[in-house]
């Protein structure tokens, strides 16, 4: 009997356990800490120095620190550094995830092959021997390629390793930072030297970016995340790579200080907003996309904590604003600030989900844009404050201010898709909607297709769809026919020139000559709250939802129209839609 | 004048629903609800585990994903859900996608004895009738779950999704529930 030389074993392979998405956090924490400690250069070379005050005591004062200084933007560069070789060491880690996961399945297959051909070599007769032999030399070739394939990932993880610690050693005392990057020069300060002023059009805040090198654009968004997050014309990947650092340090430095119990009440405030950015944030990267089953990328795209007097202004987006095929930004209206940014980051996602649900060819992005400071209360709080008089008579100038903003952020990110534009929709919920439309008549809001839910009006200049500027076709207006807000801005026959509540026309009336589409809700009208019927707009599974998604697409032909209200001679203005029995098309899988 | 009144009686409406604080019974239905909503997550999970296999063996492919979350149903005025449910979402890589794929999935679900629901009926609104072919949906019933699978004429794949009813939970826990997570792992799915 011919001996069958059987083939040799894979080697096993050793346990591999790895967290890449830890590591990536720890590199964004020392990424915080070096522009805390960067903050502190900063300090000690402005406004620490004191310039009005003189003598020797100033001059010995101005030494001492400047050491400090010098010691401190060495040290932030050096944490600068290691995060950065951490953060390599993140992505490496994640190519030897996949690498190890394919090698155990080689394993697998291989052991299971190899099992049978020893199997059938124990029975084999003389005649089988040579076809035998055959599969074995296979499978000898497969696991000797195998083998060398398993010892190369042992190699380059145990020299990926080394190569993390030694990063690690060669920062460990002072003496080794100072020796390293005393005097060096951090790449941010000369590129932002050259950053063009406060007044630049966002096309030429993008000109000097797409300008900068990598290293310079990296130094930036670590040494000084302020100078650019928030900026318009700045892609958005950057800007959230900014924000993140900066909000990543308000949070390590501000929870320090609430540990300590030495919290100021703005600090809480403070405090408060960057928690609810990082929830909102939260929010979106718990969900998955419905086509590929990846969390949903969130980036924020706007975090300045203490704007409007603590209120916060907050934009984070589902998706990717630089890609995607369609980006809408959506505006909310009364009561929300910086604070309410995690539902409105809920909402993002499930207008993502939607989007991506009806059309997956296409891909989306939604930016929950809290950039404006809105109404604080509602009209039974009317203090005067927060865009209502002291009737419970709401005021415009707040959706004016924001109207600004709005058409600013909708700039920047034209800018920033200068030739690769993509379809641009600004969805208006609630007082929101006033503010959107104060962004396209006063300053020319620069979208494609305007969306008004919930609307009380889109502001005293906007007499006629067509004021808006994008074309009657475009504006598209949803209205919940029990919801309050969306009859504010009736002015029937009989009422003409009695109301005071509304913010311009109703967008919904036939007359004003919108697009009104279906937004009626399955339970309207069921809750012992008469406004909740004010915030279904955004519900998975609604045909406000379905009708948001099918325009943002684009698919004008797909969205279902509801017939608008109308105003005749003898009474109020009617709602058809009141008597439609209401559908609820699937938003979702 | 009309609007004034409406919005008096609406104001006053809220401002007595405000003050009037916890809802009625609502200690007693703090812990039906989480006994409920934890039920249905067991539930839904172990549907999606045992329909998934069957579905993606009617058009010969295979489940790429399969991932379970919370989410809320109904808004409540200024933000947050008065109620919430469980689902499951999933993706199949077909070699018989499109309509003829959904025909085969809703096959499978009649063969294992699945209420199959009639499919929805086009809307009589105006403007309804676009040209271009959107998802087309077809859903069932398993055990108080809603079975769904979701095919377009030009993709090669099927989403399919697993939910749960919406459950409302008392006031007091709605922030928990918002703030739910536990990292939810991918189904297992049954062999």
């Amino acid at each position: 009997m011919t001996e069958i030389r059987l083939p040799t074993e894979p080697v096993k392979l050793p346990e591999f356990d790895c967290d890449p998405a830890l590591i990536e956090g720890f590199a964004a924490d020392l990424l915080a800490a070096s522009a805390q400690v960067d903050d502190l250069g900063t300090f000690v070379a402005g406004s620490a120095r004191v310039p009005t005050w003189i003598g020797s005591d100033a001059d010995q004062y101005r030494t001492g620190i400047t050491a400090l200084g010098t010691r401190a933007d060495a040290m932030s560069l050096a944490l600068r550094g290691v995060s950065q070789r951490v953060s390599l060491h993140a992505t490496r880690m994640t190519t030897y995830e996949t690498t190890y996961s394919d090698l155990k399945e080689r394993r697998l297959q291989l052991s299971i092959a190899i099992a049978e051909v020893k199997g059938l070599a124990a029975t084999a007769t003389e005649d089988q021997v040579a076809e035998i032999q055959g599969k074995c030399d296979t499978l000898n070739t497969r696991s000797v390629e195998f083998n060398t394939d398993a010892s190369d990932f042992v190699t380059d993880v145990s020299e990926e390793e080394s190569a993390m610690v030694a990063a690690f050693g060669e920062m460990q005392t002072r003496d080794q930072v100072m020796k390293r990057y005393e005097g060096v020069p951090d790449p941010a300060d000369g590129a932002l030297a050259s950053k063009p002023g406060p007044d630049a059009s966002p096309s030429a805040v993008n000109a000097w970016w797409e300008g900068l090198t990598e290293e310079q654009r990296q130094a930036i968004i670590a040494a000084s995340p302020g100078s650019i997050g928030n900026l318009d014309g700045i892609p958005a990947a950057d800007r959230d790579a900014a924000n993140t650092v900066a909000l990543n340090r308000d949070l390590a430095a501000l929870r320090l200080l609430e540990e300590r119990g030495v919290l100021t009440d703005s600090e809480k405030e403070h405090l408060v907003n960057a928690e609810a950015a990082e929830k909102g944030l939260e929010n979106i990267r718990e969900q998955v996309d419905p086509v590929t089953g990846e969390p949903i990328l969130a980036q924020l795209y706007i975090y300045d904590p203490l704007a409007f007097d603590g209120d916060g202004r907050v934009a984070i987006a589902a998706g990717d604003i630089d890609t995607a095929d369609n980006v809408s930004v959506v505006v909310p209206g009364l009561t929300n600030d910086g604070g309410s940014i995690p539902g409105q980051a809920t909402n993002a996602a499930d207008i993502y989900t939607a989007a991506r649900y009806d059309d997956p060819s296409q891909t989306n992005a939604t930016l929950a844009w809290m950039g404006y400071d809105a109404p604080d209360s509602v009209p039974w709080e009317g203090d005067g404050q927060g865009g209502w008089d002291f009737a419970g008579v709401v005021k415009e100038d707040m959706a004016e201010r924001g109207g600004e903003r709005l058409a600013d952020t909708v700039d920047g990110i034209r800018a920033i898709r200068e030739g690769d534009q993509p379809h641009l929709t600004a969805v208006g919920h609630s007082y929101g909607s006033t503010t959107t439309g104060h962004a396209a008549t006063d300053h020319g809001l620069d979208v494609d297709d305007i969306v008004l839910v919930g609307s009380p009006g889109p502001g005293d200049a906007a007499e006629h769809a067509t004021d808006l500027g994008v074309g009657s076709d475009h504006v598209w207006v949803g209205t919940n026919s029990l919801d309050p807000v969306g009859g504010l801005g009736d002015k029937g026959w009989i009422n003409k020139g009695n109301i005071e509540l509304g913010l311009g026309r109703d967008p919904a009336e036939d007359d004003f000559g919108a697009i009104r589409f279906q937004a009626e809700a399955t339970d309207r009208g069921t809750s012992l709250d008469p406004f909740d019927d004010h915030s279904k707009y955004f519900d998975p599974n609604t045909e406000s939802l379905h009708n948001i998604a099918e325009i943002i697409n684009g698919h004008y032909d797909d969205v279902t129209r509801a017939e608008h209200k109308y105003d005749p001679w003898y009474d109020s203005p009617r709602d058809p839609e009141v008597w439609r029995y209401p559908t609820a098309p699937k938003t979702e899988p | 004048m009309r609007h004034r009144a409406l919005v008096a009686i609406l104001t006053l409406w809220a401002v007595l629903l405000a003050a009037c604080g916890t809802e009625t019974g609502e200690e007693d239905g703090m812990d039906d609800a989480r006994r409920t909503l934890e039920h249905q997550r067991t539930d839904v999970r172990r549907v999606a585990a045992d329909l998934a296999p069957s579905m993606a063996a009617a058009v010969g492919g295979t489940v790429t994903f399969l991932t379970g979350q919370w989410s809320g149903c109904d808004s409540v005025f200024p933000q947050g859900h008065r109620n919430f449910r469980y689902g499951v979402r999933g993706r199949i890589d077909a070699t018989t996608p499109g309509a003829a794929g959904l025909d085969a999935v809703v096959a499978s679900w009649r063969e294992a004895g699945l209420q199959v629901e009639q499919p929805a009926p086009e809307s009589s609104a105006p403007g309804q009738g676009g040209t271009r072919s959107g998802p087309l949906t077809r859903s069932a019933e398993e055990g108080g779950v809603q079975v769904s699978v979701t095919a377009y004429a030009d993709q090669e794949f099927l989403l399919i999704g697993f939910q749960g009813p919406c459950v409302d939970v008392p006031r007091s826990q709605r922030e928990e529930w918002e703030q739910r997570k536990e990292g939810e792992p991918d189904v297992r799915l049954t062999r």
